[in-house]
């Protein structure tokens, strides 16, 4: 390896991702291309020492796999897209256990042309091309990701409003113009999304939560109707700070019981 | 149904060369090509750019289902459905891939057209699933014997799209293992009122017109009275058995749904009056005979549409000709979703449905809604005569005790079939039945 001037190195790699390079250390390149620290104005170089392609191939994986143990998918997908005829990525991929298919192709394509927002939330969360496949399905991508132009969800939920978002996309495309008019606050989105794609369940939630408001509050415990996978019922949460309160809350059940049973219908049945 | 039976390519093994089988295959397919070790590669799709990029893959499915083409994507193919004008017929499939070049064209329905004949190598007898999940659904000691894989039918919901993934057509050319196999346990427990269906990871009867594995079958059940052999099929290929003598232990059994459901989700199966009718043939023979309502699905009508398939089977046969009658709802694991929805589209009702994760993993409709549905079904049934037999499958103990009001191991008419029974040695557990 040899010390190498910005001036003498292509950055095409460099993405809005932050990857975490010490400033202090000059960055990597191979053949002067970088592959890290692209904020650096030195540069350690490596060159191929043999004529092997193979041999280079490996050496290059190697070099990689140093700088990227785990490489998130998104960066995979800009060094897919961006990378030199040159370089070696089939390999990176198969010493990373990482079989690059045509799904993971068109998965990358759709990532390298997302919003910055998107790509460094992808980044950040360590967005596995699993949870992104609802993408592929849409005709055009871009109208999703010009309904989220800021997308700073947890990742489990960033999943789930992808998910969500391309079923409705998928039923009809409008339900997005509406979007922004469905929630005012960011953490009502998920609740309105999911609401959209289940409108029978929905309704059946709403019907007894507006039942259960009916019966008289306890002090004792605290009552949710909640949907559990695919039961629903009630929670109901006590606290117990001594064995005798114990008789108290089996008083509370039983009335709870007999207000339950008066309600008309029943919780347990959709009609 | 008229191409059922038509194929784009035939591979035969050289190893089950000189089998029955495959000098059927021979004599009805003559452009077969043998193979020894691998079956060669699906060829992917050739298709014109242009029409590609301008109607989609989903489009072009769409336009193959309505035309029953096979063997989809050679250019000359494309350009004949150029010319037609089906696909201004065609409703627009909102919102599916089709001109990202990224997303081939539907790879199952390529690998459905293609037959392979060859001897399989594994265990041809299994568990039913249910046996694997006896902690969370009561187990009916169903064992299934697979002389294949693969389906050359299409249902949106069938979860070989994820068990199998893109598939061709297979089926076993050595039926005698499978024969020593079953032979093995007659031995022991023969005596025995063992159930074993083959209708797992293929329709039973589908192929059996070219294979008559089903007259092999019969004649072996035969000889062992006590136990039940069960050819479970959506098709109404059953005239190829009917002569053959067996011991009334034989059920020719139907996955059925409304008319509307039929045509919707189960493409290039018969139709729901052709599989009755098929039905009616069988009774006529002698064969007793079974439905299975699974998986029923939910759409705003669903009454009527189960009304009406409840009408067409109680005004055509009755309890005692019909030796059991089954129910399930739709279920499938969540990584098949977006295979089901990039194949059939937003508008395939299973696609619409709101389904949750269940206690065994797969996605569901709400437990509720499944109990409301098969005791609408049962109540219809039982109004006509409270002879008809009807068991849930695959369910969870609470869906049988709200729908049923009892467990199946306390009721009578059923409580035999979920009597555990002993296994000769340890035996293979399989995904799910069809
Ligand atoms: S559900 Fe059954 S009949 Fe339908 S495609 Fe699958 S295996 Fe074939």
């Amino acid at each position: 390896m040899k010390l190498i001037p910005e001036s003498q190195c292509d950055k095409s790699l460099a993405s809005s991702l932050k990857t975490f390079w010490p400033k202090q250390v000059p960055g990597v390149s191979i053949n002067g291309l970088v592959l890290i620290g692209f904020e650096q104005e030195l540069f350690f170089d490596h060159q191929s020492s043999t004529q092997d392609i193979e041999l280079a191939a490996q050496e290059i994986s190697e070099l990689y796999q140093s700088l990227y143990p785990q490489p998130t998918f998104v960066e995979l997908a800009i060094l897919a897209k961006k990378r030199k005829p040159w370089f070696p990525f089939e390999r990176i991929c198969s010493d990373f256990h990482f079989n690059w298919t045509p799904t993971e192709q068109a998965l990358s394509e759709i990532l390298v042309s997302a919003p910055q927002t998107f790509q460094n939330w992808c980044f950040e969360r360590k967005v596995f091309q699993g949870d992104l496949k609802p993408l592929l399905l849409l005709k055009d991508p871009q109208i999703f990701f010009s309904a989220f132009s800021d997308f700073s969800f947890s990742k489990s939920d960033g999943c789930q409003v992808i998910e969500l978002s391309v079923d409705l996309i998928l039923r009809d495309e409008k339900f997005l113009v509406h979007l922004k008019s469905l929630f005012e606050k960011p953490s009502d989105l998920l609740p309105a999304l999911r609401k959209l794609k289940n409108p029978l369940s929905a309704k059946q939630d709403e019907i007894w939560d507006q039942k259960l408001s009916l019966i008289p509050n306890s002090s004792l415990q605290k009552i949710r109707w909640l949907r559990q996978g695919d039961q629903k019922g009630l929670e109901i949460r006590f606290f117990v700070s001594h064995p005798k309160d114990l008789s108290k809350h089996r008083q509370a059940l039983q009335e709870l019981e007999t207000s339950l049973l008066d309600l008309k219908g029943t919780p347990w049945k959709i009609n | 149904m008229e191409d059922q039976l038509k194929f784009s390519e035939v591979f035969i093994d050289k190893k089950s060369l000189g089998t029955e089988l495959a000098d059927r295959m021979i004599r009805q397919y003559p452009n077969y090509q043998v193979f020894t070790e691998n079956v060669p590669p699906a060829v992917r799709p050739v298709h014109s750019e242009k029409t590609y990029e301008v109607l989609g893959a989903n489009k072009l499915n769409e336009v193959a289902r309505t035309n029953q083409i096979t063997g989809l994507y050679s250019a000359d193919k494309i350009s004949q459905i150029n010319e037609t004008d089906q696909i201004d017929k065609l409703d627009e499939v909102s919102g599916i891939t089709g001109t990202n070049r990224f997303n081939p064209p539907d790879e199952f329905i390529q690998r459905k057209s293609r037959l392979v004949v060859r001897p399989f190598q594994g265990q041809f007898f299994k568990r039913c699933p249910g046996a694997s999940q006896k902690k969370a659904l009561p187990c009916c000691n169903y064992y299934v014997l697979n002389l294949g894989s693969g389906c050359p039918f299409d249902c949106s919901y069938c979860y070989l799209q994820s068990y199998l993934g893109p598939s061709d057509t297979t089926i076993y050319s050595n039926l005698d293992s499978a024969i020593d196999e079953l032979q093995e346990m007659a031995d022991q427990f023969g005596h025995l009122p063992y159930r074993i269906g083959t209708g797992e990871i293929i329709d039973s009867l589908a192929l059996d017109p070219l294979t008559l594995f089903s007259r092999n079958l019969i004649s072996f059940f035969k000889k062992y009275p006590a136990w039940t052999l069960e050819f479970k099929t959506k098709s109404d290929r059953v005239v190829q058995f009917l002569d053959c003598e067996h011991s009334n232990n034989v059920v020719v059994s139907w996955s059925i749904n409304p008319p509307s459901i039929v045509d919707s989700e189960e493409h290039g199966t018969a139709s729901l009056s052709q599989r009755l009718k098929a039905a009616q043939k069988c009774v006529q023979a002698g064969f007793p005979v079974a439905f299975h309502i699974d998986p029923m699905i939910y759409t705003a009508d669903w009454k009527e549409n189960y009304s009406e398939l409840v009408q067409m089977v109680t005004s055509i046969f009755s309890p005692s000709q019909v030796s059991v009658i089954s129910l399930g709802a739709l279920r499938f694991q969540p990584e098949q979703k977006w295979t089901m929805k990039k194949r059939f589209g937003a508008k395939s009702i299973v696609n619409q449905s709101e389904m949750w994760p269940s206690t065994s993993g797969k996605l569901r409709y709400d437990q509720d809604l499944r109990s409301q549905m098969f005791q609408f079904v049962i109540e219809q049934f039982k109004n006509q005569s409270p002879d008809w037999k009807i068991f849930l499958c695959m369910e969870t103990p609470e869906v049988w005790l709200s729908t049923t009001g009892s467990f199946p191991s306390q009721n009578d008419q059923i409580k035999n079939l979920f009597r555990p029974l002993p296994e000769s040695r340890p035996i293979a557990q399989t995904l799910e039945t069809t």
